[in-house]
């Protein structure tokens, strides 16, 4: 084999070596974070500056936000969907905090497009459906909530949110009609 | 020597690692191909149809990615889901191709060997997992053994393609544990009942059934056109039945236990995707970003609405939709010719290998095709599917075409 193509292969495989280095020691930090529950800093930090791998990224930022690691305001939220959009263009999860940022600050129909735009990529998503409902719900506009709040009922009747909204909006509209 | 790597990947696992199936495995295919590769001498000469083919596809995935697709560098060079699918991956794969095909005819004894051994290894410590004695984590809160996979179906697929051996052993006339090679063939069958997936179950029977019609071909019994058309014609008869009795609780039954629906869907959504996306696909290992807004929206609704693909779940359907049009083209067209060559060296009377090799080789390669048209790529897998696609490969360019 020439040598040429000898010195190309030894290219390519320092630089791989380098990369899976990186994937190792980010994967590593993921699974304290994720399995272990290891909530450190030191292991967040290092997993939100970490590699822009998509599925662990997103599951990470999940959790943080599930669990309140971090502050819900506008801030963090723009912070996190900017990084998320970064690693990938059509992450529903981007959407949904920029649509929680816009809520915050007052911007109902700004949010409403917003969501609108992360359940176009999960249309069956009944997070995404009951966030829409909730939404139109608080801009008086019961029938597009009742429609979206059926449809996320359908998917996932378990939902706890559900009830609540279910309350609120039949004070509104007749939901069985 | 690359076979010393058989039972290596099987075991290389972390479960300290978040995805502990994958990555120190992903590691292990990209980095040892090409160190072989500069330290020992390959002629890619004798294979430079194949070699063709594969390094256009790897051209075509990385000029698309730094041209049209807007995929992170880590998701484009390991895999955005925890499969290590990606573009490093997937070189050393093809490079393992071309140097398994170049070993095979010297170091075939080892192939067989480490192969059998990963087996008698999977056949000990899924004993353990059936008792819940399992000692990772990750195997022991679901049902189905899950070996050193992660995944139920991924292990009994394996345990259907590497049955080849204990049956080809069977059929081995200098073989001296007869009785036991047909034991370990049906503790293997046992084993797959106890991951609770079909797969593995699908590719043992074709195992049993394709040693059949090798052996009956090389006897001159049978050629290869008849055995097509009794298979083509079984087999339409079969789907006809189902599909004309697909609303009968039992034929339903079938149609569950093998998840036809789901697959189809799976399917279906792939190539909704290529569809949109014919010239340049949409990424490498990069389905997941469309599957959420191409599946239907009462599939979606019945896996929960959260839950989003990120596979077709057939290699061809994915090979078409990632790459687009050409690289799926290309990658028919490989599978074609590797398959074309595994039936030519099934007929080659004059041939330094035993006749069980050529046969378990040859029941490998289908088995994991097979695997791969209905479910997804698992790196250990395709990882052995490549090594017999290599086998093939030199088998049929050193002892068939030369005649």
């Amino acid at each position: 084999m020439k040598a040429s193509l000898r010195s190309l292969l030894a290219i390519y495989l320092l630089l791989s070596s380098y990369f899976f280095i990186n994937v190792i020691n980010f994967d590593y930090n993921v699974g304290e974070f994720l399995i272990q529950n290891n909530k450190s800093v030191q292991v967040t930090q290092s997993i939100f500056n970490g590699l822009p791998q998509y599925t662990p990224y997103s599951r990470s930022v999940i959790k943080a936000y599930n669990e309140r690691l971090f502050p819900r305001n506008c801030d963090n939220y723009n912070y996190f969907a900017d990084k998320l959009f970064e690693i990938n263009n059509r992450n529903p999860q981007t959407h949904y905090f920029r649509a929680a940022c816009k809520e915050i600050s007052g911007d109902l129909p700004g949010a409403i497009v917003q969501m609108y735009q992360a359940h176009s990529y999960e249309k069956a998503n009944p997070e995404y459906l009951l966030a829409l409902s909730i939404l139109y719900f608080n801009s008086n506009d019961y029938n597009a909530s009742k429609k979206y709040f059926l449809k996320s009922k359908m998917i996932n009747p378990n939902n706890k949110d559900l009830k609540i909204l279910e309350e609120l909006l039949g004070t509104k509209i007749d939901l069985q009609k | 020597m690359i076979y010393g790597l058989i039972p290596i990947m099987y075991l290389a696992i972390n479960p300290m690692l978040n995805d502990s199936s994958t990555i120190i495995r992903a590691l292990i295919v990209s980095s040892v191909p090409p160190l072989y590769l500069i330290f020992k001498n390959v002629t890619f000469k004798e294979y430079r149809v194949e070699s063709l083919f594969l390094s256009t596809i790897l051209f075509l995935y990385l000029i698309y990615w730094s041209l049209f697709q807007n995929q992170s560098y880590a998701d484009f060079l390991f895999g955005a889901y925890g499969r290590g699918n990606g573009f490093l991956p997937l070189v050393g794969l093809y490079l393992l191709i071309i140097i398994s095909a170049e070993c095979f005819l010297r170091d075939n004894e080892l192939f067989f060997r480490y192969t059998y051994a990963i087996l008698s290894l999977s056949i000990i410590y899924g004993i353990f997992q059936a008792f819940g004695l399992d000692m990772f984590k990750y195997s022991g809160s679901n049902t189905g053994i899950r070996l050193t996979l992660g995944n139920a179906n991924f292990a009994s697929a394996l345990l259907g393609i590497v049955s080849a051996i204990p049956l080809g052993k069977f059929f081995d006339n200098k073989s001296k544990n007869k009785p036991l090679h047909l034991v370990m063939y049906f503790l293997t069958l046992i084993l797959i009942f106890q991951t609770d997936s079909s797969q593995g179950f699908v590719l043992w029977i074709l195992t049993g059934l394709l040693f059949i019609y090798f052996r009956l071909v090389k006897s001159g019994r049978i050629n290869f056109r008849k055995l097509l058309i009794i298979n083509s014609s079984f087999l339409i008869s079969l789907i006809s039945i189902l599909l004309v009795f697909k609303d009968s609780p039992r034929i339903l039954n079938v149609w569950n236990s093998f998840q036809v629906e789901a697959r189809y869907e799976h399917w279906l959504t792939g190539l909704r995707i290529w569809k949109d996306h014919a010239f340049f696909g949409v990424g490498i290992d990069n389905l997941n970003k469309y599957t959420g807004q191409y599946m239907s929206q009462n599939w979606s609704a019945e896996l929960g609405g959260a839950s989003v693909p990120d596979k077709s779940h057939n290699t061809v359907i994915d090979h078409f939709a990632n790459g687009g049009t050409l690289v799926g083209i290309l990658w028919v067209g490989i599978i074609v010719l590797i398959s074309w060559y595994a039936i030519k060296i099934q007929i080659n009377k004059k041939t330094s290998l035993e006749n069980w090799k050529i046969q378990a080789l040859g029941c490998m390669w289908f088995t994991y095709l097979l695997q791969t048209f209905i479910s997804t790529d698992q790196i250990l897998i395709t990882f052995l599917g490549f090594l017999a696609a290599g086998g093939v490969i030199g088998v049929y360019h050193r002892e068939y075409s030369k005649k």
